[in-house]
Parts: structure tokens; sequence; C-alpha cells
């Protein structure tokens, strides 16, 4: 392109260029021509005047010594003048010919000079000078017609050239004349197909970006060279790359458009600032079909005050807000139908700038069907929870790490479990109170042995007796991932187990007891017949007497003994009768300060306060056992106060429970905390003498009537026994 | 941009200073053509080429003096007196005898002299005939035609008379058959040559310059006798002219070798240079005067 141009104004200046020289040369031809022309004008009028120049010194030298002689100067002037006309030929004529036929002309001028010269210059005589100014005379006549011939010479030639010359000029002119009409036509005509070649691609072009703008993305153009070519090059591929960018685009968006308007969840889009937030500017037919509304009614809707519920329009602007910070937001809120039913969404929602304007780009989830799922499934966790937490064996469940992973409400209140702890509890530290398992753990072996095992063993760290049942949970490759520990607290039915078995033991012991008493008996008492009768035979010495009597003495004690074994033993059958509880212990109580023990000692004082409560009614009980009772009790107390004391004895009706309170209280020196749990125990005794047998039987005259003793002491200021009876009528018999 | 405003300044200054200059150039010239010096020319040979010949140096001068100085030839070497007191000369290249005569009448100054191509600042008188033409002796010119160049000429005059007086000659007149004046020396040597007249006398400068192209000048004639030096044509100036102006012309003529323009002048005027003269340098001609017995301010020069 740049070559074509420089080709192009090259040839343009070169056009101008050479009418210019031609003109040029042209005016100079012509100039010079006419020049030439007036140069030879100027040859014949110089001639013509050198003529005149010589004929006026010819006149001088005629007027020379006449009256009207010029002065020497005027002649020295005049002469000057032809010297100068003849000199300037030569400045002119350079052809030899001509320059030989000048310089002769100069030397005749010179020696005309001469002469004349010396015809001014001679001082003479008359004849000499006349002589003188006839030879300068005639030098001049020849000179004149030397010069004379030569003006005809130039006058001949001029006419020819002049008129040759003329007619020279007027064509050259014509030719003139035509080249500067025609010239800048011609050059605007190449201009003008020069700017044409130019600017016809730069309006393709141009029609070309036209009807991109109007839309027709196909349009290519062809046919443009050079630079031209290259921009067509290019504009062709923009044209290909935006249709293609175009497409691509439309592409996508029937794409988002498909998935806006199928799309299951509401999707809208709403006014993020201003006083419109929230009104409704796109909505798809989910939305509609979810609100129970018409997308064009939703448009004229706002989305925080028409379809949140009030309460979740209230926190619309905290989540608008964050909304702009240019935070995604997620919640569950609920809508409200047109109807007016209520239902939760999940709504997810963030900031959308789109054409310089803010919007919130909301989708919107209804999660009512979820909703009612998690609901069951939490009810149904909740269920289990509770079912899990109300069972009252402790379920732990430990994995293969000992960690105990979870944990039912008894196990976790019994066993004091942290379970949110960061730490997990190893049931051995919680069970064991050990840093490790311990050997022979059973529970631990179900991990190997995946079977269930079954076991009760006594845990010292918990004091309790347990029956433990490990069952191994598989997880989905049948390795067991944990077993689970449903541990029952035994300990009471140990202990009932262990009481019966002691009762069991008690009675056997007791038949035994009672068998061997039974069959002591006998032998003793024929022991102390015989003794007795040997007292009355035989004559023995006092002291002997005294001896022998001693061993019957032993021996009545030993009769004692065993009638109280046997009593505790077997005891005896209840004889029931409707008795008054409150005459009956103060009975008792009187009879109890009769009692030899105390009699003897009469330093002992004894204090008893009575504290009887009328209300208690009428009930079935044995009157002797009873009396058996209060009495052992109360020689309890006053053994238990050798100094004297305070002995207590209250009685309480509650009405609710029907049940009889009797308190018999010491102000004695107490019993120890090791040995209270000890003192209803048969053979038990803290007395040097005594059998052990009183408290034991007491207690067990007490549970025959369905009741319930018990003992509170206080070391160094007092005991307390408690005994509670249920009230036994004819047709409540225990 | 201020480079282009600085240009624009400078141009404005440039032509600014030119044009004025011219300007006063111009006026100065104007000033000099008012005052114009007129310098008087003997004819001592063509009057016209003497005009041409002395052109140059009256264009230098007048640059140098600043006066439009103007050249009056004239036919007559006695002339000069005349046109000093009558036409205003105010100055005048006078041949020696001349200015003695000047000298004496009107009291010029000498200024300065040429010194010709070969050095010399003198020439001397030659009395000469056609060597075919038998004249040996003062005897055989006898009734011949002698010509002169100028009663007020030294060469052509005074150095004859001087040469007939020693010669014995008391009457040139009857002496000779017919004396005349040619004007110039030239036309003195030329008569002799082309038989116009027997005897001559001229200028030894004008003889040899004139020899040196024409040889028969020196093929053709012969000199008698020749006089001993005088002072070559020197310009003087009328007493009355300023000081200034006597001053500036001695000094452009003095130097006139030392300036480019000058040497230039010069090489047109055929001339080495100028030295300085003074009223000694013609003491050999006052002494031809004496010699002859002639009363310089009662001369009559006029050529009869």
């Amino acid at each position: 392109m740049k070559k074509k141009i420089i080709i192009t104004l090259v040839g343009i200046t070169l056009i101008f260029l050479a009418s210019g020289i031609y003109i040029i040369a042209t005016i100079e031809k012509s100039t010079s021509t006419l020049d030439r022309l007036i140069k030879l004008h100027q040859v014949e009028i110089m001639r013509e005047h050198l003529l005149l120049q010589i004929k006026q010194v010819q006149t001088d030298l005629n007027l020379y010594d006449t009256p009207n002689a010029r002065s020497v100067d005027t002649i020295v002037t005049n002469v000057r003048q032809m010297d100068l006309v003849a000199a300037s030929c030569f400045g002119c004529h350079h052809s030899p010919v001509v320059m030989t036929r000048l310089k002769d002309l100069n030397k005749q001028i010179e020696n005309f000079k001469d002469a004349f010269s010396r015809s001014l210059t001679i001082r003479s005589d008359r004849e000499r000078v006349e002589k003188e100014v006839n030879t300068a005379f005639h030098i001049s006549e020849k000179l004149l017609a030397d010069v004379g011939k030569m003006v005809h010479m130039a006058a001949d030639k001029l006419s020819d050239r002049t008129e040759f010359t003329l007619r020279d000029i007027t064509s050259t002119k014509f030719i003139l004349y035509i080249l500067v009409a025609v010239t800048p036509f011609v050059a605007a005509g190449l201009g003008f197909l020069f700017i044409r070649e130019l600017t016809k691609p730069v309006n393709t072009l141009l029609t070309a970006t036209k009807k991109i703008k109007d839309g027709d993305l196909d349009h290519r153009v062809h046919g443009l060279k050079d630079e031209y070519g290259e921009v067509a090059r290019s504009f062709n591929e923009m044209a290909a790359s935006l249709k293609q960018s175009i497409h691509e685009i439309e592409e996508k968006d029937k794409l988002y458009r498909v998935l806006f308007e199928s799309a299951g969840d509401a999707i809208c889009l709403v006014e993020a600032e201003g006083e419109n937030v929230g009104d409704i500017v796109d909505a798809n037919p989910a939305t509609a079909k979810m609100h129970g509304y018409t997308i064009d009614e939703l448009l004229s809707l706002n989305l925080i005050k028409d379809l949140d519920t009030p309460e979740a329009s209230e926190e619309a602007p905290k989540r608008v807000r964050q909304m702009m910070n240019g935070e995604w937001i997620k919640a569950e809120i609920e809508h409200v139908r047109k109807d007016g039913s209520v239902f939760p969404v999940e709504i997810n929602a963030g900031l959308l700038e789109f054409m310089g304007h803010k919007y919130i780009l909301a989708i919107d989830r209804d999660i009512s069907g979820r909703k009612e799922m998690e609901n069951q499934i939490l009810k149904a966790k909740l269920d289990w929870e509770n079912t899990f937490n109300a069972i009252p064996d402790m379920i732990t469940i430990h994995d293969k790490d000992f960690n105990i992973i979870r944990a039912n409400k008894a196990a976790v209140e019994t066993l004091d479990l942290n379970l949110t702890g960061k730490e997990r509890e190893k049931c051995f530290k919680i069970f064991h109170g050990k840093n490790s398992p311990p050997d022979g753990c059973l529970s631990c072996k179900v991990f190997q042995s995946k079977e269930s095992s079954s076991f009760e063993y006594f845990e010292p760290h918990l004091d309790r007796f347990l029956e433990v049942r490990a069952i191994p949970h598989f997880d989905d490759d049948h390795q067991v991932a944990a077993v689970i520990h449903v541990i029952r607290d035994i300990t009471e039915r140990k202990k009932v187990e262990q009481a019966l078995q002691r009762a069991e033991q008690m009675k056997l012991i007791g038949e035994w007891a009672a068998g061997l008493a039974h069959e002591i008996k006998n032998p003793l008492a024929g022991i102390k017949v015989s003794v007795e009768v040997l007292l009355d035979d035989l004559n023995i010495s006092e002291e002997d007497r005294a001896i022998v009597l001693k061993a019957v003495g032993e021996i009545q004690r030993i009769e004692t003994l065993l009638k109280s074994l046997l009593n505790f033993a077997k005891p005896p059958k209840l004889q029931l009768s409707v008795i008054d509880m409150n005459d009956l212990l103060d009975q008792t109580i009187t009879f109890s300060l009769k009692h030899p023990l105390l009699s003897s000692n009469s330093s002992m004082e004894i204090n008893i306060v009575k504290d009887f409560d009328g209300a208690i009614p009428e009930t079935l009980a044995d009157p002797m056992q009873l009396k058996q009772v209060f009495l052992n009790l109360a020689l309890n107390a006053i053994e238990a106060m050798p100094d004297g004391g305070r002995l207590g004895v209250k009685t309480n009706y509650d009405k609710n429970t029907e049940t009889i309170k009797i308190e018999i209280s010491n102000t004695g020196d107490g019993i120890d905390k090791e040995m209270i749990d000890d003192v209803f125990k048969p053979f038990f005794t803290t007395k040097s003498k005594g059998s052990g047998l009183g408290l034991a039987i007491t207690r067990r005259i007490v549970e025959q009537h369905g009741g319930v003793i018990s003992v509170t002491s206080d070391p160094g200021k007092g005991t307390v026994f408690n005994i509670l009876f249920n009230i036994q009528t004819e047709n409540k018999k225990s | 941009m201020s480079r282009l405003i600085r240009v624009l300044i400078l141009v404005y200054f440039c032509l600014v200073l030119i044009i004025p200059a011219r300007e006063i150039e111009a006026q100065t010239k104007a000033a000099r053509e008012n005052t114009v010096f007129t310098i008087g020319l003997i004819p001592e040979r063509n009057i016209f080429k003497q005009i041409e010949r002395y052109e140059p140096l009256a264009a230098y001068l007048s640059k140098k003096i600043g006066k439009n100085v103007k050249l009056k030839v004239l036919t007559q070497y006695g002339n000069i007196i005349d046109n000093f007191v009558s036409h205003n000369l105010d100055a005048a290249f006078f041949g020696s005898f001349t200015y003695a005569l000047a000298h004496s009448k009107l009291g010029v100054e000498p200024i300065a002299r040429p010194v010709n191509m070969d050095g010399s600042s003198t020439y001397y008188g030659l009395i000469f005939v056609r060597k075919d033409s038998g004249i040996r002796s003062i005897k055989d010119m006898q009734g011949k035609r002698f010509v002169f160049v100028d009663r007020a000429t030294t060469a052509g005059y005074l150095l004859p008379l001087a040469f007939f007086k020693m010669s014995g000659i008391e009457d040139y007149k009857t002496f000779f058959k017919e004396t005349y004046f040619a004007g110039t020396h030239k036309d003195a040597i030329y008569d002799v040559l082309n038989k116009k007249a027997d005897i001559g006398a001229a200028k030894n400068t004008m003889f040899y310059s004139l020899a040196a192209k024409d040889k028969r000048l020196l093929n053709d004639l012969v000199f008698l006798a020749r006089s001993p030096d005088v002072p070559e044509n020197g310009l003087a100036v009328r007493k009355e002219i300023d000081n200034t102006v006597k001053l500036k012309l001695k000094r452009a003529l003095i130097n006139m070798h030392r300036d480019p323009e000058g040497i230039n002048t010069l090489k047109r005027f055929r001339a080495k240079k100028f030295i300085e003269t003074s009223d000694d340098d013609y003491s050999s001609v006052y002494e031809y005067v004496r010699k002859i017995r002639l009363n310089l301010s009662t001369y009559d020069y006029m050529n009869e």
C-alpha cells in the first residue's frame, strides 16, 4: 500500500514536475527567443547607436575649429560613449566571423580616436591641422559605412527572426495554455482516482462495520488488497469470533433460562437497595407454584413483606445487610402462601450485581417434607434416647480403644461420666479405676471371641455387684467395631441373696442349733437332776455344796442360753390380738424399771421421758412378743447408761401411711459407727456375759410383725432405736 | 517556539542594521557625489586613452578621499594652468615642466608620483630620427622639420630647447625648416616614424611603452640625444585645498600598493606604486629652466 501511495505520489510529482519543467522550458525558450529578438533589436539599436555615436563624434570633429566647436569635455564624453557602445558589441557577439569584424571595427575606432586626438592636440600650422582633421574625417566615414552595413545586415536578419520568433511564441503560448488548462484536470483526475482507490476500501470496511452493528454477523469483507486486505482479514476474523461469542452467549443464556424456568427450587431476583428492597424483579415458575401465586402476581409483590412470615421478615434486614457485605447466606425461615398457609423454606441468597444495579438472588426450597422427616427422625431419636436412658441398667458402648463412646443416663449418672469432654473416658478407668485393662477382662475378650459374654462380679472400685452382658457390635466388614455393655447393679439382689442365704443358713443353723439344743437339753436335764439328787443325798461340806450349787447354776445358765437359742432359732408363731401400742409400751417400760439389774444399783438414776401419741389406733400384734421387744430395748438402754441418764419413749402415728413410729432413746455412750451395722447380728454383743441374741430376736419379732427396726447413734451422746409398724387389721394381715 | 521568535528577532535586527547601513552608504555616496574633486590630465597620449588610463585611479581616489573625483583631460599641456584658474581644477597630474610652471604661477603643491613597472619614477627626454634619415648630428638637422610635443612639456619642449642651446642653436625657429607641436608624445614619435617630421622629441617612457607594441620604433628610429632624469608626472594639488584632503590624497596614493583594491588599480594604471614627491624632486627642472634662461612666472605656454 505504501508502495502504491509512494508510486502514485511520485507519479503525480513527476507529472507536475514534467509539466512544470516543460512550462519552464518553453517559457525559457520563449523568453530566450524573445530575449534574442530583443537582443537583435538591441543590436540594431546598438549598431544604430554606434552609428549615431560615430556620427556624433564626426560632428564634433566637423565642428572643431568653428564657432560652434564643442568643448573638449563634451568631445571626450562623446568619444567615451562611442567606445562604450563599441565595447558592448563584444559582450554579445562571440562567433569568430563577427568577432573579426568587430575587432576590425574597433581598430578603426581607435584610429579615428587617434586621429581625432591628434587633430585636437596638434599645435601647428593650419595645413597640418586640416590634414589631420581630414584624415580623421575619412576614417570616420569608412567607419560609418562599415557600421551602416552591419546595421542593415542586422535589420534584415531581424525582421525574419522576429516573424519566426513571434510565430514560435504564439504556438508555444498555445501549447502552454492547453497544458495549464489540462494538467490540473489530469492531476485532479489522477488524484481523484487515487483517493477513490484509498477510500473505496475504507468505505467497504465502513459498510461492513455498519452491517455488523446492525446485527448481520455473517457479513465478510473480500477483495481488498495490501494493508486494507490485512484489515479486512482481521475484520473478518473479528466478525467470525464475534458471531461465535454471541452464539455461545446465546446458548449459555438459553441454558440459564432453562435452569431458571425448570428449577424445582424457587429462584427470584429482588431489589437489594433503597426503599424498594425486597421487591420481586423476576421469579421462576417454581416460585409461583411454591407460593400459590402467578408469576405476574409475584412481580408486584415484595419478598420480605409478602412472602416472609412476620417473624422471618423481622430478621430480613439483618440478612440483607449480611448479603450486602458480600456474604452468601443460608437460613431456614418460614414463608406464607397466597392462601395464608405457612411452610418452612430453606433460603440461599446473596448479592448479585447486574448491569450496575444491585439485586439479591434468592433460591428458596420448600422443606416441609424434609422438616416433617426431620421431625420424625428427631422424634425417633428422642424416643430411642428416652428408651435408652429409661433403662435402669447401665448401658455403655466401648470401642476397640476402650473409649466409652456412648452411655445411657443410668450409666452417666452412676459412673459420673463426662461424654461431652475433650477426652474420651476409658472404660478401665471408669469401671475398674485402673490405667489399663485388667487381666482377664471378660468383656475385652469379646473383641476377639466375637461372641457375647455374660458374667457377674463384684467391682471393688464401684463397690457394687454387677451383672455384665458384653455384646459385640459388628461393622459392615463383620469386624467387632464396638462392644455394648449392659450392666445391672445386682448389689441389692446380691444382698438379698446373701440375706436369704444367711437366713437359710441361719435357719439351718437354727434348726441344727435347735436340734442340738434339744439334744443337749435332755442330757443336761439329766445332769441337773443327777446333781440335784446328789446334792440331796450326799453329805458334803458347805464349801463343797457351794461349789456344787455353782455347778448347778452354770447348768441353769446353759439351760437359759439354750432356751434363748431355741427361741431365736425357732421363733414361736405369733398370737395376734388387738392391742394398744401405747399401753403396751408404757407397761413394759414401767416393768423394766423393776428389773433386778436396775434395783441392785441405786446410784443409777434413770429419767424416763414419755411422749405418747394418742392418735395411734389399735392394731393387731402379739403382745407377749412385743413386750419382749420393748423390754429388750429398754434394758439395753438402761444398761447403756451405767451412771444414769435419760430414757426416752416416743410414739407417733402417721395417718397418711397408717404407720406407727416408736422411738426408744437413751443418753448412753452410744454405738460406734463400725459396730452400728452389726448390732442386730446374732451373737453380736458388747457385754461380757451377753448372748448376743437380744437384738437379733427383737428384729425378728419386729419383722414378723411386718415392721422395720433401725438404730441411729451418736457416740458419747446417745442412741435411738426406731421401730415402724404398719397398722394391722383383721383384713390386712401381713 | 522561542527558537523561532529568536530567529525572527535576529533577522529583524539584521535588516534593521543593514538597511540603514545601506542608507548611510548611499547617503555618503550621495554626499560624496555632492563634493566634486576635479583632477586635470595632460595629453601625454591620445586624450581618450588618457582618460581611460586614469579613470580607475580616479575611482579609487574617490573612495579613499570621500569625494567625487572627476577627470578633465586637456588638449594642451599649457591648458592646465588656465584650467586651474578658469575651470576650478583642484589638482592635476602635472608633467615636470607643467608642475614647475604651476608651482611658480599658482603655487600648487606636489603630493605623489607613480613608480613605473620597471621601478623608475623618473624619465628623460629623447631626440630621435629615422635611421634612414641620415641625420646624425646637429648639423644634419638644419633645414629639417622638428616636431615638439607641447610648449609645456619637459621632454617635448624644454629638454630639446636646452639641447638646442647646448648645441649652439640660437633660434630654432630659423634653424629648422619647420617646427610644430604634435600635442602628444605618441604623435610626435609617430610623426617622425611616418616621416611627417624628421626629428622629434618625446619622453622615453612614452617611447618605450609605444615601442613595446610597435617594434618599428626601435627598429626604424635612433636616438641622437637624451637628457638627464626628471620626475615622472605626479599629482599636485591647489594650495587652497583643505589640508585633510591633501593628507588623505597623499595617504591614499602612498599606500595604494598595500591595499588589494589599490593593487588592482595600480595594475590597470600600469604603475608599481606611488611615492611621495616634494618640490625638491624637481630641482633638475629648475636647473633646465635656468639654463635656458626662462622665467617661469611669465612664460607663455601657449603653443603658437
